[in-house]
């Protein structure tokens, strides 16, 4: 778990400055693997193109990657020790609800150290909302602004009987309170709820979930949790007999949740991509049209194997794009621009004044984006697609509605 | 392992397990009761910290944070729940997976209530204690943490467990520590142990154990003491045992040898009647020799005579005697005694056996002897004496009126040959006594006296004996009284030997007294008739009063003193009185007079006194033809001549007949009026005369009369129509010839008493001649009475009847001629 692997630019040390830290904890073991490797390879990959294509004089960025294990506990750890030994700039890409819900108090008592947290992956409410807010940057839309989307779609379709299916844990009771609203909001209930445990895989029996869910007969359900809880709940729903339209939130991971119920599918010979909607929070990585996401995909290859994660890279190392990876990719390019507005790279009470710079800059995806807002988010946009032939088809893409209310 | 070892163990294991056992559950219930408290502590502190750190997310509708929150604590120990319900209730975070049941149950705080404290039984999730808090005073809801109990059970068991290895371990060492204690102390016991069996088998050369100085050497050392002593011990009890044992088999040797050579017979006979014990002897006796009747029942192996014998001596506590006949004809007497086995309850009946063969062939000799001496003794005495009787007669008839009165010599001599013919009457008279008494005390002493045993009235006895001794009394001038007791208990006794017995006294009283009274009594002292008869004679040495009752004895100088009588009368009178089962003795002071005694054993009550019945009757005298004939059969030429002088003297034809063949022939051809038949003769003896006379008609109805010394007995069975003892009185003779042939005279007006049941109306008249009043009793002590009242006449007594009669003593009495007629 503490193990600690220190990527560094071994080459690039003959110059003058050494490179701006940023520090990532992420669970790099454990159910979020997958997704945690992702993250950083989309991430790292942004950097190191910046790096590689480096003017003389401008300061590097190094991407110190601890695995948590997707546990709040070391989470924190990795997060005091990057504040304080690593002397990391800022806090970047943390991955999780439960880590990132506890980390925030962290931020806060390192507040007078000027601690900041960079467009952590996660759809909390907290990291978006007094008193937190303050030492919180998000690129991504709200996990309410996902679950609002999703149970809009439903509506859409005429359903009116949705029930939930959240991990037990503080991001799946954001999830469960977001769509607690959002069904309020359009005078429905809730009209059944299960929970899974938060270190579920894909190997895991999710009936009991399915039985408690199929009490209610429901014509929807929003299936909250990381990918291989995911894939396990879908995989027993459907052996269950529910065929209810599923929504997962983007935690989930889209491209993540394709393979694993592709596999399960040709495993049990069902088709389990139907019917199932996808909420993300940027757009398609593909889109020819979006300048970030060519990039992105050049940057990944330009990559390749170098600077393994903590576990190392998966193998055969994915050379393909997805949806959280690109996450990655814009959360480190949106932070480049704010380093680019920092005065002095070093000084991490200079990252609010250049954040508050932040305001209508392009990041390549075909809308500007702001930090300046009171929520500290960038992107209030939902993506939901489907599934088809093992790939993400966009649905719909909808701005969803900056949670001020309450 | 030892028995003591394996016992101490069996109680460790239980005491160790009861106490491991009690006190792991004393543990286990302490620690979940501390566990409980700690839980709900701990479910207390959680829910308040939570409820402490929630209001404002909670407020905030920032359930992910309240989330986050739980999540925290359900990490710690023992929680198996929390939930949170906002201010309306609805549930704001929980932990529960799947689904948060629906019987987790939702208590509302209030706001006294700082806390509720309840049990939750989950279904599939177990029991929990549910601890809620308010949260902002339930304003802003409250939470609720449910601790596991499963927790609980879980430390406890733990704890138990790990208390139970304690114990084992404790155990296991305790038993190593006690097994190497025990064993310190078990194996010298052991060894002790083995060393009390072989003493217990009495092997005393067994070495004790090695002794040690603890308390077990102690016990070895004792033991191997006592091992010695007791070996001493048991060897001089086993040579005790040896000596006593040799010693008693030396003295059974000893009895059973003299039981072996035991003339007698032997046999003891068990309370069952088996035969236990026998000797030699007793086999030889009975023709059993070879066989071994031990065992046997009395009755089986011998003859019937010992089994009864045998029965009456242990059932009925009388042990008589008895003759039982032995092999080969032989005669035993059986003596019978009962004992009581020493030691034991039971008792038993030593039989002995003797061999009297001979004795009693030696009785029968004697008694044929007495007979033989008897009869040899008074034939000549009769012929001595009657013809001494005749020739003083004569002389005093005939001679002496004929001698010349004035011739002095002659008139001397005559005076003197009288004097000298007296002395020779009077010691004929004394000879025939003596050998009257002789014959009795020799029947006595023999046994063969015949006695007839029948409840007797003293008084009349008595009665009788005065009477019959006052004229012998009075002729010497002595005052003979009675006195008798009117209600004296019966007597069993022989009447006529009772009165023999009061004669003898009262004759040796009136004897022996020259002047003075002689005094009979009779008084009952206790359970016994005491008679006395007292004198004022010359009374009797000291020395004498034991020998006088010996035979041939007299008191005082025999040699210098005439003796005044047999010297036999005393003896017989003791045989007498003894036989009664008595005692007879004198008392006496000399020159005042003495006392005889005797005793007899009383019955229970007085004797009914006998009726005297008198029954007078007159016969009419009847004659027969040719009444001058009597002839005279006997074998002794004395006797016949003696008879036929008598019967010629009175007037009769007589002729003589020296046997009974002779007889017939006489009777036959010459026709007497009468017979005197002699009994005892040789050739055909009178017996077998009379009845071919009864045969022939031509002598069956000559009277025959029979002159005998034989007993009254053969008398009787003679057939004979009178009967005279010998010596034969010459008047008693006549007056018997007279009354057969004439009936009684015309001037003898003697009265006639007939004894006979029914006055004698059934008797033939022919015989009853009698001139004056004629009596008649039925009885015999009627008889005795009459004849002691002073009767003087013809006594008829019936030949059935004749044999019960004492027709000699009948006969004695002075003037009394009894005539034995057939019925």
């Amino acid at each position: 778990m503490l193990a600690l692997v220190l990527a560094l630019f071994g080459v690039a040390e003959a110059q003058d400055h050494s490179p701006v830290v940023l520090g990532m904890t992420a669970g790099f073991s454990g159910p979020t693997r997958s997704m945690a490797v992702e993250l950083y390879r989309g991430a790292l990959a942004c950097l190191e193109s910046r790096n590689v294509l480096a003017a003389p004089g401008l300061r590097k960025v190094a991407l110190h990657a601890a695995d948590d294990g997707y546990e709040p506990g070391p989470a924190i750890e990795n997060t005091v020790r990057f504040l304080t030994r690593d002397k990391a700039l800022a806090l970047f890409s943390q991955l999780g609800t439960p880590t990132v819900s506890r980390v925030l108090p962290v931020l806060r008592a390192y507040a007078d150290q000027g601690a900041r947290l960079f467009f952590p992956v996660t759809g909390l409410e907290a990291s978006r909302t007094p008193p937190y807010v303050r030492y919180v940057y998000n690129l991504r839309a709200s996990y309410r602004q996902e679950i609002d989307a999703l149970v809009g779609a439903f509506v859409a379709r005429g359903a009116t009987r949705v029930a939930i299916c959240h991990q037990a844990d503080a991001f799946g009771r954001s999830g469960w309170d977001g769509a607690r609203r959002a069904l309020s909001r359009r005078n429905l209930p809730l009209c059944g709820e299960a929970t899974f445990a938060r270190v579920a895989t894909v190997a895991d029996d999710m009936a009991a979930q399915a039985k408690v869910l199929a009490a209610c007969t429901p014509q929807a359900i929003l299936l909250v949790g990381p990918a291989p809880a995911c894939a396990a709940a879908i995989r027993d729903f459907r052996r269950a007999g529910l065929d209810a339209a599923v929504g997962v939130v983007s935690f989930a991971g889209g491209e993540l949740l394709l393979r694993q119920l592709a596999a399960e599918g040709a495993r049990l010979g069902v088709d389990l991509e139907h019917d199932v909607i996808f909420s993300q929070v940027v757009p398609d990585w593909r889109d020819e049209t979006l300048p970030a996401a060519h990039a992105y995909r050049q940057a990944l290859a330009d990559l390749g194997d170098r600077l393994p994660p903590p576990g190392g890279w998966d193998t055969p190392a994915s050379q393909a794009g997805s949806s959280v990876g690109f996450e990655g990719y814009l959360n480190a390019r949106l932070f480049l621009a704010v380093l680019d507005a920092m005065a002095d790279p070093d000084d991490r009470q200079g990252l609010d004044a250049a954040a508050a710079a932040i305001d209508q800059i392009d990041i390549g995806i075909g809308r500007p984006v702001t930090l300046a807002g009171p929520n500290h988010q960038a992107l209030d946009m939902v993506y939901l697609n489907t599934a088809k032939d093992g790939r993400l088809v966009p649905l719909t893409a909808s701005l969803a509605i900056a949670e001020t209310e309450d | 392992m030892s028995r003591l070892f394996r016992k101490t163990l069996l109680a460790i294991v239980l005491v160790f397990g009861v106490s491991a056992n009690a006190t792991a559950l004393l543990s286990a219930w302490l620690l979940h009761r501390h566990l409980t408290d700690e839980y709900v502590t701990k479910g207390r502190a959680i829910a308040m910290a939570i409820a402490a750190a929630s209001p404002d997310a909670l407020v905030g509708g920032d359930a992910a944070s309240v989330q986050a929150m739980i999540d925290e604590f359900l990490r710690i120990e023992g929680v198996g729940y929390v939930f949170v319900a906002d201010r309306m209730g609805r549930i704001a975070a929980h932990t529960f997976l799947p689904a948060m049941p629906a019987t987790v149950p939702q208590v509302t705080v209030s706001h006294q209530e700082a806390i509720s404290i309840d049990d939750a039984v989950i279904p599939d999730r177990g029991d929990f204690i549910q601890v809620t808090a308010p949260i902002l005073a339930g304003e802003a809801g409250q939470v609720s943490v449910g601790m596991d109990k499963a927790g609980i059970w879980r430390v406890m068991r733990e704890a138990v467990i790990r208390q139970e290895v304690l114990m084992l371990a404790m155990f296991a060492v305790a038993v190593v520590i006690f097994y190497a204690l025990v064993s310190g102390i078990a194996r010298p016991l052991a060894a002790l142990a083995e060393y009390a069996v072989k003493i217990r088998d009495h092997d005393f050369s067994a070495t004790p154990p090695p002794a040690s100085d603890d308390e077990v050497g102690v016990l070895a050392r004792a033991m191997g003491s006592m091992a010695g002593q007791l070996s001493v011990l048991v060897s001089n009890l086993k040579q005790a045992v040896a000596d006593t044992t040799r010693e008693l088999n030396d003295s059974l040797a000893h009895i059973q040898a003299i039981i072996d050579n035991l003339a007698d017979g032997l046999l003891v006979v068990d309370d069952a009647g088996r035969a236990t014990l026998h000797n030699p002897a007793l086999l030889a006796m009975f023709g059993l020799t070879g066989t071994d009747p031990a065992g046997r029942w009395v009755r089986d192996a011998f003859p019937p005579a010992m089994a009864a014998l045998a029965g009456s001596c242990l059932f009925d506590r009388t042990c008589p005697e008895a003759e039982v006949e032995l092999s080969d004809g032989r005669t035993g007497k059986v003596v019978a005694t009962s004992f009581r086995l020493p030691g034991q309850d039971r008792t038993a009946v030593i039989l002995l056996v003797r061999d009297v063969t001979v004795e009693k062939e030696v009785d029968r000799m004697k008694t044929e002897f007495i007979s033989t001496v008897s009869h040899e003794l008074r034939t000549p005495l009769t012929s001595v004496l009657g013809f001494a009787k005749i020739i003083r007669r004569k002389f005093l008839e005939l001679v002496v009126p004929s001698l010349p009165p004035e011739d002095a010599r002659v008139a001397r001599g005559a005076g003197q040959i009288r004097e000298n013919l007296d002395i020779i009457v009077a010691e004929g008279e004394r000879l025939t006594e003596l050998v009257d008494d002789v014959l009795d005390i020799a029947k006595m002493e023999s046994g063969r006296c015949e006695w007839d045993m029948e409840p007797v009235s003293l008084a009349a006895v008595a009665d009788h004996a005065v009477k019959a001794a006052t004229p012998l009394a009075a002729r010497k001038g002595l005052a003979l009284t009675a006195e008798v007791a009117s209600d004296l208990p019966a007597v069993m006794a022989d009447r006529d030997r009772l009165v023999q017995v009061l004669l003898n006294l009262i004759g040796n009283a009136v004897k022996f007294t020259a002047s003075g009274w002689v005094r009979l009594s009779a008084a009952a002292v206790g359970g016994e008739v005491r008679i006395s008869v007292a004198d004022s004679g010359p009374g009797i040495a000291a020395k004498d009063l034991e020998t006088i009752f010996e035979k041939f004895k007299q008191a005082g100088d025999t040699l210098t003193e005439k003796p005044k009588g047999t010297g036999l009368g005393l003896p017989i009178c003791r045989q007498i009185v003894e036989r009664h089962g008595g005692r007879i003795w004198a008392e006496s002071v000399p020159g005042q007079g003495s006392v005889f005694r005797f005793t007899l054993p009383a019955l229970a009550g007085p004797a009914a006194e006998a009726a005297e019945a008198a029954c007078p009757a007159r016969a009419a005298p009847t004659a027969e033809g040719d009444a001058s004939r009597v002839l005279v059969v006997d074998d002794d030429a004395a006797v016949r001549r003696y008879l036929e002088t008598v019967l010629a003297e009175g007037g009769y034809a007589v002729a003589t007949a020296r046997s009974g063949a002779e007889a017939l022939k006489l009777a036959a051809a010459w026709k007497p009026g009468c017979i005197t038949m002699d009994l005892h003769m040789p050739g055909m003896d009178g017996r077998e005369a009379i009845r071919r006379l009864r045969a022939e008609p031509a002598t069956r109805d000559i009277p025959v009369m029979v002159l005998t010394v034989a007993s009254s007995r053969e008398r009787a069975a003679s057939g004979a129509d009178a009967v005279l003892a010998k010596p034969v009185d010459e008047e008693a003779l006549l007056a018997a010839v007279r009354n057969l042939l004439e009936g009684p005279a015309e001037d003898d007006a003697r009265p006639c008493l007939i004894y006979a049941a029914d006055g004698g109306r059934r008797l033939s008249r022919r015989f009853l001649l009698c001139p004056g009043e004629v009596t008649s009793v039925g009885e015999e002590p009627g008889l005795w009475q009459a004849l002691e009242k002073g009767f003087c006449g013809t006594v008829f007594v019936p030949a059935s009847r004749g044999h019960d009669l004492d027709l000699s003593k009948l006969s004695a009495y002075p003037g009394v001629c009894v005539i034995i007629i057939p019925d």
